[in-house]
């Protein structure tokens, strides 16, 4: 559950060409500490971005430090971050929520970052530098020049990181063999273009490492309904209909008809409002049933049909 | 009437059943500063001393997460209670002062040579509640360590190491429906920031705060002394206030119980929680009955309630 | 299928021998150790070091050698699933004293039983934790 933070951009520095690293800051509240892996969610005219922090989280003096590459315009998050915002500007941005959590109970961490990629891994080698603990890093860029935090990862971490440069083909080639040979109390991590992380994860496949050794950064994209539209609801066993206006929960419509579904977080998090559907389309806006689950089932404090539904209460 | 004030009443309904009953908590704060302070704290280290091995257990694990926890708390109990708690840090040096008992920690973040105990049991020297680390495993969540002094009739180490799900195993129809595994994946998804608060409610009969399995045969008799005329100066509800907290740091989570306990007699003071307390006894489904212990005096509790109620009805 | 290695005492060998031409059949890469006894968890950790990714371990063990083993393979990198316990009838079950923590072997889970340690009168439960490989014993008043 972020809350938003009013911040101000302390700092704008050139990782590379492409490559900008932004400082936010704030005078007034402690920042809330984090841990490595996490990511920040910049309101932007365009809408909500997320992007990584790249900073060490035990040595963390009050700021949050971002790596952006521009690949838009400023019409898009990434340009607009690049050309419109400047030092000293205030922004509005969400306290740090974590997909991409540190394995603890790891012995050996090894990373496989491409391009931007790389951003979670800077702060979480920071991280286990600072505590001591084993991981290594392999890093595929398109050159020198356009490799992000290539002369901090020399400086800081140089015997533990490999960098490939190479052409396509050989890069692959090479980064399959880094995944190999892995043993007993590692955890691998991927970061990257989807291209990247399906090869490396379907290559950890094909050597039988288990799902639950391999991490992916996913960034989901919140689910928020912007302008909620009725629908029309068939109760199939108690052969009720009724509607659901823009304004009202499914919950509180059954509850008005006197269908005494549970609750407890009327947030989509706690799972106790599941009601099972009978047909119809589901705009799913939990965070806590399963993909598989969702064909099945809809959380009614938060999920809305489309048009007409039919549930099985 | 003091007493009645500030207590966690936990009924919210006729009826009590198993819920996932989470609430999301704003100001999200995992502690609380009561004016029992002092004694509860004189009984919590009291028992740290003779039975440590009882009221601490870590695994090297947790160690990290310990360290998080003990400047979490450090800095909340500052935050919130300026007046009697005072808070520094500058670089990993740190010094926390406790005006209510006139103490001084000071120490060195993540630097084991400068305390000379492990961290959760030094903050835990500090607060009111019992202080659990739910180590959140790829595999699943497992109690990695805690502090526990005042548990409802469980043992701490029985439990260390053991997985969430395990741990309910006794808790009668916890399975149903997939209950657990939904509160487990519930707790697995908290996002670092939040606290989750939900209230746990038994009976003890004395006033004894220290109820752990292993001295259950000198505490658990008293079950068998419940008369209608003494309940309700033998009985007391009990509450636990239940937090959850995701570690920002490291990602595991705290869960802090803060037990609260208030005499009958002081209870049914206050006519609609006599009502509800009644209500929720009576319709209490045998097993939960049987397993909060209940059963071997709800006959007796029950005449009592309802010879009050019946007085509170003559009254007007 | 993923890489399995058993441990089995010398009284367990059959039973491991077994899981073995199972697994193998069903695919998977089979690796079987005998322990000697009494275990000792340096060998157990030089075992269980550089395991292929993915190792499940299957024990035929007592429950003390058990625990053992299983604190071992934490520490090594197992997690709590990767770790299982072979389908053997030991001839004891372990039951945690709730009074003073002591474990005491008994021949069921049946008959209540009083803590070679404290002398407490103890019910054996179907409370189970594989941390300590134990039932819960529960005080009878
Ligand atoms: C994550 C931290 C938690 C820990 C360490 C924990 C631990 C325990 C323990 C040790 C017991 C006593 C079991 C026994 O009698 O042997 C218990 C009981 C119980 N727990 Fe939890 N629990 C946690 C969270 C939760 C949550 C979030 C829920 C529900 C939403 C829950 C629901 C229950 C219930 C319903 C009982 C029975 C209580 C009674 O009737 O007195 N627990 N828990
Ligand atoms: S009430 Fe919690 S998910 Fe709907
Ligand atoms: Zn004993």
């Amino acid at each position: 559950m972020a809350y938003a933070l009013q911040l101000t951009v302390k700092k704008i520095e050139n990782e590379t060409d492409t490559i900008k690293r932004f400082t936010f800051t704030s005078d007034e509240i402690p920042l809330p500490s984090f841990g490595a892996g996490a990511h920040v969610t910049l309101h932007l005219p365009m809408g909500r971005r997320q992007y990584s922090l790249v900073n060490n989280p035990l040595e963390m003096k009050n700021e949050y430090v971002i790596a952006v590459k521009k690949i838009s315009d400023h019409n898009g998050g990434s340009g607009y971050l690049h050309e419109c915002i400047g030092q000293g500007d205030n922004i509005s941005v969400s306290s740090p929520d974590n997909f991409f959590p540190l394995r603890t109970e790891a012995k050996h961490h090894v990373f496989f970052a491409a391009g931007i990629g790389i951003t979670p891994f800077v702060s979480m080698m920071a991280y286990l530098k600072t505590i001591g603990r084993s991981f290594e890093l392999h890093y595929a860029a398109s050159g020198e020049r356009e490799c992000a935090f290539h002369g901090h990862i020399q400086t800081h971490f140089p015997s533990k990181s490999t960098f490939y440069f190479m052409k396509r083909e050989e890069k692959i080639a090479k980064l399959k063999k880094a995944l190999q040979n892995r043993t007993m109390g590692t955890h691998i991590y991927l970061c990257g273009p989807p291209a990247f992380m399906d090869i490396l994860l379907e290559h950890s496949h094909e050597l039988r490492y288990p799902e639950k050794f391999i991490h992916e950064e996913r960034f989901q994209p919140e689910v928020r309904i912007e302008n909620p539209q009725p629908f029309f609801v068939n109760l199939v066993k108690t052969k009720k209909t009724f509607m659901v206006s823009s304004g009202q929960t499914l919950l509180n419509a059954l509850h008005e008809i006197g269908i005494d579904v549970p609750y407890t977080c009327r947030m989509g998090v706690c799972g106790t409002c599941e009601v099972g559907i009978e047909e119809g389309d589901v705009l799913h806006c939990d965070s806590f049933l399963t993909e598989e689950e969702k064909v099945g089932k809809m959380l009614t404090c938060v999920s809305r049909g489309i048009g007409h539904i039919k549930l099985r209460l | 009437m003091s007493r009645l004030n500030g207590f966690p009443f936990p009924f919210t309904k006729d009826q009590y059943t198993y819920s996932n009953n989470s609430v999301p908590l704003d100001p999200a704060k995992t502690i609380t500063v009561t004016a029992d302070y002092k004694n509860e704290l004189e009984l919590i280290r009291k028992l740290l001393q003779k039975h440590h091995q009882r009221c601490f257990r870590s695994l090297p694990l947790s160690i990290e997460s310990q360290w998080e926890i003990m400047l979490l708390l450090f800095n909340e109990l500052a935050s919130c209670n300026p007046e009697s708690f005072t808070f520094q840090k500058m670089g990993g040096e740190c010094l926390f002062q406790n005006h209510l008992l006139a103490e001084e920690e000071a120490f060195v973040f993540r630097d084991v040579s400068t305390i000379d105990l492990e961290p959760l049991d030094l903050v835990g020297r500090h607060v009111q509640e019992d202080l659990i680390i739910m180590g959140d495993r790829h595999d699943g969540l497992f109690l990695e360590a805690g502090q526990l002094c005042f548990p409802s009739n469980w043992s701490l180490a029985f439990v260390q190491g053991m997985e969430f799900k395990s741990i309910h195993n006794q808790v009668p129809g916890i399975q149903n429906d997939g209950f657990i595994d939904k509160v487990e994946r519930f707790i697995s998804k908290i996002q670092p920031g939040a606290v989750w608060e939900r209230k746990n409610w038994s009976i003890t009969v004395t006033n004894k705060l220290d109820t752990p399995l292993e001295t259950y045969s000198v505490w658990g008799k008293h079950r068998q002394e419940v008369t209608c005329e003494n309940a309700g100066d033998l009985i007391h509800l009990r509450v636990e206030v239940q937090r959850l907290f995701r570690l920002p740091m490291n990602h595991d989570v705290l869960f802090t119980i803060h037990t609260y306990l208030l005499q009958l007699n002081d209870l049914i003071q206050q006519e609609s929680w006599l009502k509800s307390f009644y209500q929720n006894i009576k319709t209490l489904p045998e097993e939960i009955a049987e397993y909060k212990g209940i059963s071997t005096y709800r006959t007796e509790l029950l005449r009592f309630l309802e010879n009050h109620m019946e007085k509170g009805r003559r009254g007007r | 299928m993923r890489h399995i290695l058993i441990l089995t005492e010398v009284r367990f060998k059959k039973d491991g021998l077994k899981e073995k031409e199972l697994r193998k059949e069903s695919g998977s890469s089979v690796e079987l150790k005998l322990l000697d006894s009494p275990v000792d968890r340096k060998k157990i950790e030089q075992m269980l070091k550089d395991k292929p990714l993915g190792t499940m371990l299957i024990l035929y063990t007592g429950g003390a050698t058990r625990k053992l083993i299983r604190h071992a393979a934490n520490s090594a990198g197992f997690s709590h699933e990767d770790v299982r316990i072979g389908k053997i009838y030991t001839g004891t079950y372990r039951i945690f004293c709730s009074q003073c923590h002591r474990i005491n072997g008994k021949a069921s889970l049946e008959k209540s039983i009083i803590c070679i340690s404290c002398g407490q009168h103890l019910e054996p439960s179907d409370h189970y934790s594989s941390f300590h490989d134990a039932y819960l014993g529960y005080p009878i008043l």
